[in-house]
Order: C-alpha cells, then structure tokens, then sequence
C-alpha cells in the first residue's frame, strides 16, 4: 500500500513525456512538455498579493470603524487578557505618581468593581501638559489596554486622549456630617486648620475643624508633584478645601484635586447653604471674604494693588454662584468673586470667578476689557463684583457684562508671576506667565503672527492670534525689549506663550 | 508550596504527555490548550488550583517544546526545486532522515533542559542583575535585532536572467519580498494590537490566526501546489554526531533560546537564527541540534523565568496566562519547578522517539497530499473554533503575507514583523503614534 500511494504521489509529480521530476513546474525543463492540471504559479503569486494588499487594507477600514468594547471589571477575565477595552467608572483612591518615571495610576470603581489604570512616561507628559490630572472623585471614561493580574485587573492607559475625565460640582458640607456614606462625594469644607501631622515623609494630614466636627484632609507627594508645593499652612489657619470624601479604615477624609483647591479664607466664605444677606449686599463695602491664592513660594509675588471701586447708584444683591442655574439664562444678575483662571478666547476673554460656592465664566468682550480703567487689574486673583446677562453656551452658564460699570474691582490681580525660561516645561502647560526679552523676527501666518522671544535663558516662541495682534498699537518687530504675559503651550514638543489681549503685550520704553 | 512534590509532579507529567499527544496535531499551538484551560479555569478550579495549574502548564510546555518537532520536519515537507532555502531539517527528510532529524532536534532539547536545571542554582543571583544592566538598552537592542533581520537577508539569483533590469530583479526581488513582507506583517500587526478584531472572550488568542496564517498554512498551501514527493524514512539505530558538534548546536541554541526568553517578543526562531549567526554555523547536524535546544530554552526557559525568586519576569504567552491565575516569589518553588521540568523533559525525549516512528508510519502508509488536506482542515478548524470568523478573515490575510516569502524565496522570519516592529515602536514611545497615524487610536 506505501509503494503505491509513494507511486501516486510520484506519477503526479513526474512528466508524463520524459518521467523525469517536475516538482512545481507546469512545463518540463527536460524535454519541454507542458503538464496539465497544475495550478498557475503565477496566478498563486497573484492571489497571495491580493490577498495580502487588499485583505489588509480591508482588515485596516474594518479596525477603524469597529468601536473600542465597553468592559465592566466584574466581566473581565483572564482569557480577555492584552484586549482593548473600554471602562467607565469613578476614581475611588489617591493617585500614584512618580516623577522620575513619569508613572501615573489610579483606581477606577465602575459599581461592580475595581480597575487600576496605568500610565506611563509620554502618556502621563501628554496629561500633564494638557492639564487633565485625574482625582479622586472624578467620573472617568477611558479606553486601554486590559491586563489581567493574579489579584486585580488592570489596564494600561496608551494614549491621553482617551482618558475623559468628568469632575462633578462640590456641594457644601459641614465636617462633623460626612460618613462612609459619603465616601465619593465631591464637597466643599471651610473650618480652621486644627492640626498639621506628617505620618511619615510624603504625606501631610491637615486636620480641619469646623463647628460640627473635624475632618483629616490628605496631601501626598503624588498631588504635590502633579498639582504644585503645599504651601506653609499654620494652626488656627481658616481654610475652604474642596475635595472628594474619602475612606481611610472607614473613616471619612477629604482628598483635595489639587493644591490649588485648597484656599485660605480671612473670614468665613458663603457655604451653599448660606443665603446672601441683603443689608450686605446692597453695600458698597469690600467684600467679607477675601480668599488669596495660596501662594507658590518658589514663584515671585507682588502686593495686590488696591483699585478705588467706582460707586454706582443702584445695586443688585449679589448671588452665590451655586444658586444659579440653566433656568435663569437670560437673568440680569450680580455676583462676586475671585478671578481663578483668565484665558484669551476669539473676540475677547474668558474669566472664571469663584466665590467659593462655586465658579462662574465671564465673558470679557474685547471692546468691554479695552474699556475698563485698568484692564491689567482684572486677571487671575483679582477679587471682583460684576453683573450682567447670564446665557447658557454648550450647556455652560456664562455671565456677559455689557458696559465698564457692570464691574467694580474690589482687589487688583497681583501681578502675573514672571519667570525664566529655564524655569519652564512642558508641565507648565496651561499656566499664565510673564516672560521679558528681546523679539526675534516675527513671522505671519494664516491665523496670526509668531515671534520668537530670547530671556536670556532660552527662546520661546511668541503667538499672538490675528486678534491680538491686530489690537497691538504698533506691530510687533525684531529687535523690540518687552514684557509679555501669557499662556504656556506646547505645540509639537515646543513651549509658546499665547498671550490673551494686546495688554498681555507690553513693550518696554 | 501547599501541594506536596509527588501531587504537582503528576500533574506535570500529566501535561507533559498530554503535550505529546496534541503537539502532533500541525498548528494545535500548546497556548491554544492552555487558553482552554483558562476559559474553563473557574469550573476546574476545585481539582485544578492555581499552583497544579502551573505545574501542568510547566509539563505542557515542556512536552510541546520537545515534540512540536515532529510535525514540523514530518509534515512540512518542500519539494527538491527549493531544497536550497530549506531548513536541514526537511532536507534531512528527502534524504530519508525524518527520523534522524527529529532524534538530533530531541537531543538538542534534552541540551535545553540540561542547561536549564544547570542555571538554577544562580539564576536567582544573576537574572535580576542582568535584567537591571539590560532593562535601558532593550530599545534599541530590538532595533538591532531588527536591523539584523533585514540586513542579513542576502540577494538570491542565479545569475541566469539577461543583464539589465530583469537580472536587478532577479537578485532583488527576494529582498523586496522580505521587506515587504515585514513591513505588511507590521501593519497586520498593529491592526490586531489596537483594534483586535477576534471577540473579546478570547482576545489572549488574538495572535493565533494571524500566526497560523503566517507561518503555518502557506507551508501546507506550498505542499499542496508542490505536489511532493515523499520518500520512504529510514529508522537509524545510529547517529552521525560527535560530541563537539552537540556540544556546538546545544551551546548555540541555549543562547539563542535565552536571548529570545529574556527579552520581550524576540522568538525562539529569531533566537536560534542569531545564535546560529553569530556561532558561523556551517553543520546541518549542529544546526538542527541548536534549533531543538533553542526551542526549549525560549519556551520552558521562558515559563521558568517566571518562577525565579526576585526576578518574575513574564516572558511568553504561557506566563502571560499563567499569570493571571499564579505568582511565584519562594526558591523552593523554582527548584521544584526545574525539577519537574528535568524529568519531563526526559520523559519528553522518550516520547519523542517513539512518536517519531508512529509518524514515520504515518507518513507512510497516508498519501502525503490528503495528509496535507488534513492538516489545513485542522488549522482552519483550530482558527474558527477558537476566534471564530473574525479570525478566520485574518488568517486568510495572513496567509497572504506568509505566502509572499515561500513565492519569492525570502525569509519567513519576515512575518515577525507582526510582533517585532509595532512592540519595538511601542518601546521608543512611538507605537501610540503610528497607530494614531493609521487611524487606530
């Protein structure tokens, strides 16, 4: 039986004319004969490379439109390990960040479990620089790779964009009432720093009191490193932290998002359920409350400089901003606040005014900033009442003035810190900065004009949006010395500064 | 450990033989039976703990790398006109040397096994240490591995084509070929890494089609076309080897198998083509000795990598899986695992030989070419059963790729690139990129 299927096979791979070996060929080397019944080699060849271009084109359209599957921790399993998924959940722990490596991870609950999300060096940079620091408390959707770990799942964050990241609004609340209950809960407290412990190097408990009770509050070098020094804080200190509750052994504590949500109060400040008190409001009087910015020590600072408030004859009383909703859109309305954040938008400014119930965005219309008797004092820090329309753009509430009387500047920004080039990174990204130097050669383009600018230290280039530049009283050119106060952006792995009105730019004599 | 020594040995030598059985049947990849294992993990759980599941895995792994030879040089057979791009092995086989082949192979891994239980002593000493010296440079060691990979291939015409272009491409095409072939398989593979299109319940399969696509079916589709002749094997009750050339082929192929084990996505075949590279191979017999070690050290070596205390390194789908359900910290569970492993890859070797007749018999008495048929319905049913039609529809891609280099006479190896180029972007932070390029992410 062997020899004859060895003979089968042999017959089928010989020449029918000379009997001599063909192997592949459909024509016979030997004596030239052609061989029927063979497949074409090169009709294979032809089919083996559509296959491949056109397969694999097909296979790529497929990819691109298949979507990313959504996954809850409780279905993960070991056989889905390396796939790429989707998770949608809440930050339930404080984050681990190591500067060194630029590792970054948090815990993510999505109600039938918990994932913990990695990113690392670029990943964690492209965050940084886009200012999208996660925290507990924070509602996440995300996609990334799935790894499934003997004791945990575990998913690896490839790419910023694809971490979203959904902070909910604080809600007032008094230390003595939070319980686990709460445990996820993103609240406002303001007490009085009751105690400062150091349990050991990297983690700073601040005991807050209010007249309810107390509440430990947690800063870890993890946030100190994403979100900036904890500045001195003392004993006795008032302070209005917002934060998530979170669970240490089942007792409540407060895990601020940042640094910077952590904010002195002279006086105690209108908590959400503080009604405002009309005889105050129809006042003229500064504000009660006065929150400065607690300071970075390594970065210059300079007094606030008082501006006299331009008396006006009737008042609105001003409103806490967390009693203002969608409904009112259209309202004419009063409030006051701190300038938190001032960035340049097409047409003008965008402000965010915190009162420390919650924030509100001013829109400053170029010709309504321009007006005003020192543009320069209203910026971030700046402690201010303003009135005007509230309208509702893409779901958020924004508050428009219409002349230079809707605002009275109780306290003047302090100036914009300024800084060296050296001192800049890609971290920086996001911040307001004051830079002084000599202009290279400006260059136009569709959008605007770019320049570079030399401190001494370095050069960064200079961009100023056909809006800004278009307001400059003299156009900018080479060689000029001056003081620019902008925005930090990277743009292709390179720093700018973007600054936000024409009197961002200020030439020296 | 909380099993007694004789209860995880069975367990291993239960895997071992399994791994005997199913390592026979072409492209039946022994990460696919582990994955089964897997899936139904938490039904067995209650025999099957963690700890016995590592031990199988061990026997498994250890079984499969030993007797996966058997195939390959069985059923991988090409015809006389491409004799002189095909491994020693199959021409070992059309000089009615199957048997011979596999033996050598065997006695290769038996080499693996031998310097795997000779490394633990101090593997815990000198893993961690050389994984630190290594862990900046793997980067670019990749690309190197790369470049090397592409560089080394060497232009093949005969020198018979009428001067001008048609002899360029004569000496060229099979360049081209290869660099096309890398630069597909790379595409092919960032497709599969940042949208896998199998289902989710077995994305740790993800590879599989694509694998079997490559590498496995255009063999059978090239047997098939060939219409090869097999001829009848000869038994030999001797070998024609002396004790330097084992000594040669084990040495190369334990380091080629250990540099392919240590670092991420570089094969067992990379590792043994680079061994046997840098030891200037010229003997068929010690090249197919370094081939059997090889494998033995990239697989088991791989797993065991796991095992070592202060090391825990996962390297290989095997540990990838084993992973998810087992940790390893204590040396008393290394030792027990190169043990274990020392008498299964014994007991593997015998099972070799006497596999390697029942197919030699095989062989023999079923035409070669419905053998062949077989064999691509079992790949093909392997492919859907396990990732259904998704899979299917990347196997066939695959195997359009994997045809290229068997048409045009370059180096299969090329299908690496699957792995190669999109995880060595990945480690010089650009992976993200390109596939952000390509519209994946």
């Amino acid at each position: 039986m062997a020899a004859e299927q060895t003979g089968e096979a042999t017959s089928a791979t010989r020449c029918e004319s000379c009997g001599r070996f063909l192997g592949p060929y459909t024509t016979c080397p030997y004596c030239g004969a052609r061989v029927a019944g063979r497949v074409s080699l090169r009709a294979v060849k032809v089919v083996a490379v559509m296959l491949a271009l056109v397969g694999l084109l097909a296979l790529w359209w497929i990819a691109r439109r298949t979507p990313v599957p959504l996954l809850t921790v409780e279905q993960a399993q070991g056989t889905m390990n390396l796939a790429y998924v989707r998770l949608q959940g809440r930050i339930t722990r404080s984050l681990t960040y190591d500067p060194a490596s630029g590792y970054l991870a948090f815990w993510v609950d999505d109600g039938t479990g918990e994932a913990r999300v990695s990113a690392y060096r670029d990943v964690t940079a492209d965050l940084l620089a886009a200012g999208v620091i996660p925290a507990p408390g924070d509602e996440v959707e995300l996609s990334g790779t799935l790894r499934i770990r003997e004791d945990f799942v575990a998913l690896t964050l490839n790419l910023a964009e694809h971490l979203r990241l959904k902070r909910p609004a604080p809600v007032a609340a008094k230390a003595g009432t939070l319980t686990v209950a709460d445990a996820g809960l993103r609240v406002r407290l303001e007490g009085e720093v009751e105690r400062i412990w150091l349990p050991y190097e990297g983690l700073t408990l601040i005991t807050l009191r209010d007249g309810t009770g107390e509440i430990p509050v947690v800063v870890d070098e993890s946030l100190t490193a994403l979100t900036g020094a904890l500045p001195e804080v003392l004993e006795g200190q008032p302070l209005v932290v917002t934060g998530t509750v979170t669970l240490y052994r089942d007792e409540p504590q407060l895990s601020p998002a940042s640094v910077a949500d952590m904010r002195f109060s002279a006086a105690p400040p209108p908590l959400a359920e503080a009604q405002p008190t009309p005889a105050l409001e129809a006042t003229l009087a500064p504000p009660a409350t006065a929150m400065p910015p607690l300071a970075t020590p390594s970065l210059p600072t300079s007094t606030p400089t008082e501006i006299p408030p331009t008396p006006t004859a009737t008042l609105l009383p001003p409103r806490a901003l967390n009693t203002l909703s969608a409904a009112e859109a259209g309202a004419w309305v009063r409030v006051r606040g701190r300038i938190v954040a001032m960035t340049g938008i097409k047409g003008g400014l965008k402000a965010v005014l915190d009162d420390a119930t919650g924030q509100l965005d001013l829109i400053l219309w170029q010709r309504f900033y321009d007006a005003l008797p020192v543009p320069t004092a209203v910026d971030v820090g700046a402690e201010i009442e303003i009135e005007g329309e509230l309208s509702l753009y893409e779901g958020v509430l924004e508050l428009q003035p219409q002349s230079p009387r809707d605002l009275i500047v109780r306290t003047a920004a302090p100036e914009i810190p300024w800084v060296t080039l050296s001192s800049l990174s890609a971290q920086d990204a996001g911040r307001i900065v004051r830079l002084r130097g000599v202009t290279g050669i400006p260059e136009s383009f569709s959008a605007g004009v770019k320049l570079p600018l030399d401190d001494g230290f370095g050069v960064i280039t200079v961009l100023l949006w056909s809006n800004v530049a278009e307001a400059l009283p003299h156009p900018p050119e080479a060689g000029m010395t001056l003081e620019v106060v902008g925005e930090v952006s990277v743009y292709r792995d390179a720093l700018e500064l973007i600054p936000r009105s024409a009197h961002d730019w200020r030439p020296g004599p | 450990m909380t099993a007694p020594f004789s209860d995880l040995l069975l367990w291993t030598l239960l895997g071992t033989c399994a791994a005997a059985i199913l390592a026979l049947l072409p492209a039946l990849h022994i990460y696919n039976v582990a994955g089964f294992l897997l899936l139904f993990g938490s039904a067995l759980e209650p025999v099957l703990t963690p700890e016995r599941l590592a031990f199988l895995f061990l026997g498994l792994i250890t079984g499969y790398a030993m007797l996966n030879t058997i195939p390959s040089i069985f059923l991988s057979v090409p015809d006389e006109s491409t004799l002189f791009i095909v491994l020693p092995g199959q021409k070992y086989l059309l000089q009615r040397r199957g048997y011979e082949a596999v033996v050598l192979s065997g006695l290769g891994g038996l080499g693996g096994v031998f310097f795997l239980a000779l490394l633990a002593p101090v593997a815990a000493r000198i893993l961690p240490i050389v994984r630190e010296i290594l862990r900046p440079h793997l980067g670019w060691i990749l690309w190197t591995v790369i470049a090397y990979l592409l560089l080394s291939e060497w232009p093949k015409g005969v020198d018979r084509a009428p001067a001008g272009w048609r002899r360029w491409w004569d000496a060229w095409r099979s360049l081209i070929a290869g660099l096309a072939t890398f630069l597909l398989s790379a595409l092919l593979g960032f497709i599969l890494m940042y949208r896998p299109l199998v289902p989710l319940e077995v994305a740790y399969q993800n590879l599989l089609p694509a694998f079997v696509g490559l590498f496995a079916v255009p063999w059978v589709v090239q047997n098939l076309l060939a219409r090869v002749e097999l001829p009848p094997q000869h038994r030999a009750r001797t070998l024609d080897l002396s004790p330097l050339v084992l000594l040669h082929g084990i040495t190369a192929g334990v380091l080629g198998g250990m540099f392919a084990a240590f670092f991420p996505v570089v094969t067992g075949g990379i590792g043994g083509l680079l061994a046997g590279h840098a030891t200037a191979q010229r003997d068929d017999r010690a090249f197919i000795i370094s081939q059997g070690a090889s494998k033995v050290a990239y697989y088991v070596g791989g797993l065991l990598l796991f095992f070592v205390p202060g090391l825990h390194l996962t390297r290989g789908g095997m540990a990838w899986m084993l992973s998810t359900r087992y940790s390893s910290f204590t040396p008393e569970a290394y030792f027990w695992a190169t043990s274990v492993v020392l008498l299964a890859g014994t007991l593997s070797f015998f099972l070799l030989l006497a596999l390697a007749r029942v197919m030699m018999l095989l062989v023999s008495r079923v035409n070669y070419r419905v053998l062949s048929w077989c064999t691509l319905g079992i790949l093909l049913l392997v492919v859907w059963a396990i990732t259904g039609w998704g899979g299917m529809a990347i196997c066939a891609v695959a195997t359009g790729i994997g045809l290229i280099p068997a048409l045009w006479g370059s180096r299969r190896m090329n299908c690496m690139g699957v792995l190669l180029l999109p995880i060595a972007l990945n480690m010089v932070g650009l992976g993200d990129t390109v596939a952000r390029l390509l519209g994946l992410l």
